[in-house]
């Protein structure tokens, strides 16, 4: 893609938020809603300077990145490692399959108190939370990606009496790299859902814990900070995801829509 | 002439049939040539050739390959399946060194094998962005890359246009007299089996058993729209009109 045309979708995706910008901006200073229930932007831009400056933003943002980062690239790795082996072998997909489909539908959200009776409410509970997360996304994207490789590609890997690391490797893990992706981004959104949950049921510090400590001393332009900072860190996150998908499945030729 | 295959099947069914697809079939092909095999869609001409590429062993009879009793795949037999079965994610390069029987110095033979299908080019492409030719091109790379004693095409022309077609089957031609191959096509397409063929074999429909062997003693490259050609032409199909009937 040429950059003027790069340039140009820029701009195409500016044009809703300039205008719900500007709306916004316009209902606050015209008094159409009360100062107490939102912030402006503008009022917003300065707040978020001054969190900036202070380096409250860097901490909260740092304290969440971390959990959010150890409990979702371990739970992945754990749900990719396992997903591989029951996609793989049909003792372990006996052997647990059962089980994992019987918890993988509970709703994550629900662990929160049994972990916080484990491990308090320190970093550990909400590590934990965000594996278990994770882990189930990518154990079920795993396992039916292998599944669902094409069995012509594998016979043609039995034809060249190719061994089972060749077959893994070269054939079935790579055939299942859209379906990994697919489970790590859908994890990964999970995860800043959990992160933020968490933060704010059982935390004192992180960007869950800032938006509702604001909430509680009435500081809309604080709560913004928090939201605005989250939607950042997470499409920065998920845009890693991206590149990294694109780069693993280059071969896959894309509709990119009409 | 020595034999490169000798096949003596006494039935071959389907596990969800009670009728054989394939029932007395006997046939030998003699070392370094061109054999097609014809019949209608749904005869078992692919069954036959994953029966002699080692992956089907599910019937009663033998199939010998030079002089080894097929029982599973073997590097001296190679197959061009009908739906290509490339792996996209791996580029041109990648997908014929995944059939070469040595990894290391496979270069030379890579490049080897590149040039002579005009794939030099292309070596870095992902097969999603190749022509239905070029794919063609590459599937064959990649089962001659060992140069295998036997090469096995199901049906590799059928999802060509008609001029890639006939540039595609003169080049394959040519390139097999380089590398002294045995090769066992199948088809329904006459014309294709006359051009490329020293041998067409016609087989009747369910079960199937061979019910004629043609020899096409014309000289290669073959012209299409010859008088010899189209005598036998004319002859193969007559044939084929009464396997029909007798269907």
């Amino acid at each position: 893609m040429r950059i003027i045309d790069k340039l140009k979708n820029i701009l195409i995706s500016l044009i809703v938020p300039f205008f719900i910008i500007v709306l916004w901006e316009l209902s606050v200073e015209l008094a159409w809603v009360p100062k107490t229930l939102i912030a402006s932007p503008s009022q917003i831009l300065i707040d978020y300077w001054y969190f900036l400056a202070n380096g409250e933003l860097f901490k909260h943002s740092f304290i969440s990145m971390f959990r959010l980062l150890t409990g979702f690239v371990s739970g992945s790795l754990l749900g990719l490692i396992f997903g591989i082996g029951v996609g793989l072998s049909k003792f372990m997909n006996k052997l647990l399959n059962p089980l994992f489909q019987f918890l993988a539908p509970i709703p994550p959200i629900v662990w929160i108190p049994l972990l916080i009776i484990f491990f308090g409410i320190g970093e550990l509970s909400k590590i934990v939370l965000l594996m278990i997360a994770s882990f189930f996304i990518l154990f079920i994207n795993t396992v039916n990606g292998i599944r669902l490789a094409d069995y012509n590609l594998i016979e043609v890997a039995n034809i060249y009496k190719k061994s089972n690391y060749v077959l893994i490797t070269k054939i079935l893990i790579p055939s299942a790299f859209p379906n990994i992706f697919l489970g790590l981004r859908l994890a990964l959104g999970l995860s800043w859902i959990l992160l933020i949950a968490a933060e704010v049921v059982a935390s004192s510090k992180g960007l869950g814990w800032l938006i509702w400590d604001a909430r509680n001393f009435s500081r809309p332009d604080d709560m913004f900070v928090g939201i605005i900072t989250i939607g950042i860190l997470g499409k920065l996150t998920d845009q890693l995801m991206v590149v990294a998908e694109k780069h693993f499945t280059s071969w896959k030729i894309r509709f990119d829509g009409k | 002439m020595p034999y490169s295959l000798k096949l003596d099947i006494v039935k071959k069914s389907y596990p969800s049939s009670r009728l054989p697809i394939l029932k007395d079939f006997h046939l030998d092909i003699e070392d370094q040539q061109f054999v097609t095999i014809l019949g209608s869609s749904g005869c078992g001409k692919s069954t036959l050739l994953r029966m002699i590429a080692g992956i089907d062993n599910n019937y009663n009879g033998e199939i010998w390959v030079e002089n080894r009793l097929v029982k599973s795949p073997s590097d001296d037999c190679s197959i061009v399946f009908q739906e290509l079965r490339l792996f996209p994610w791996m580029s041109v390069k990648e997908n014929i060194l995944f059939a070469l029987k040595k990894q290391k110095d496979g270069h030379e033979e890579l490049l080897r094998i590149l040039k002579l299908f005009d794939l030099e080019e292309y070596s870095n492409v992902f097969p999603g962005n190749l022509s239905g030719g070029m794919s063609q091109k590459l599937a064959l790379a990649r089962a001659l890359i060992n140069i295998p004693n036997l090469l096995l095409l199901d049906e590799p022309f059928s999802s060509l246009d008609y001029i890639t077609k006939i540039r595609l089957q003169n080049d394959l031609i040519n390139d097999l007299n380089k590398l002294k191959t045995t090769v066992l096509m199948v088809t329904h397409d006459i014309e294709e089996a006359v051009f490329v063929s020293d041998k067409v074999i016609i087989v009747s429909y369910c079960p199937s058993k061979v019910i004629k062997i043609f020899n096409v003693d014309l000289p290669k490259p073959r012209n299409r729209s010859s008088k010899e050609f189209l005598i036998v032409y004319q002859k193969v199909l007559d044939c084929m009109l009464e396997v029909l009937h007798m269907n």
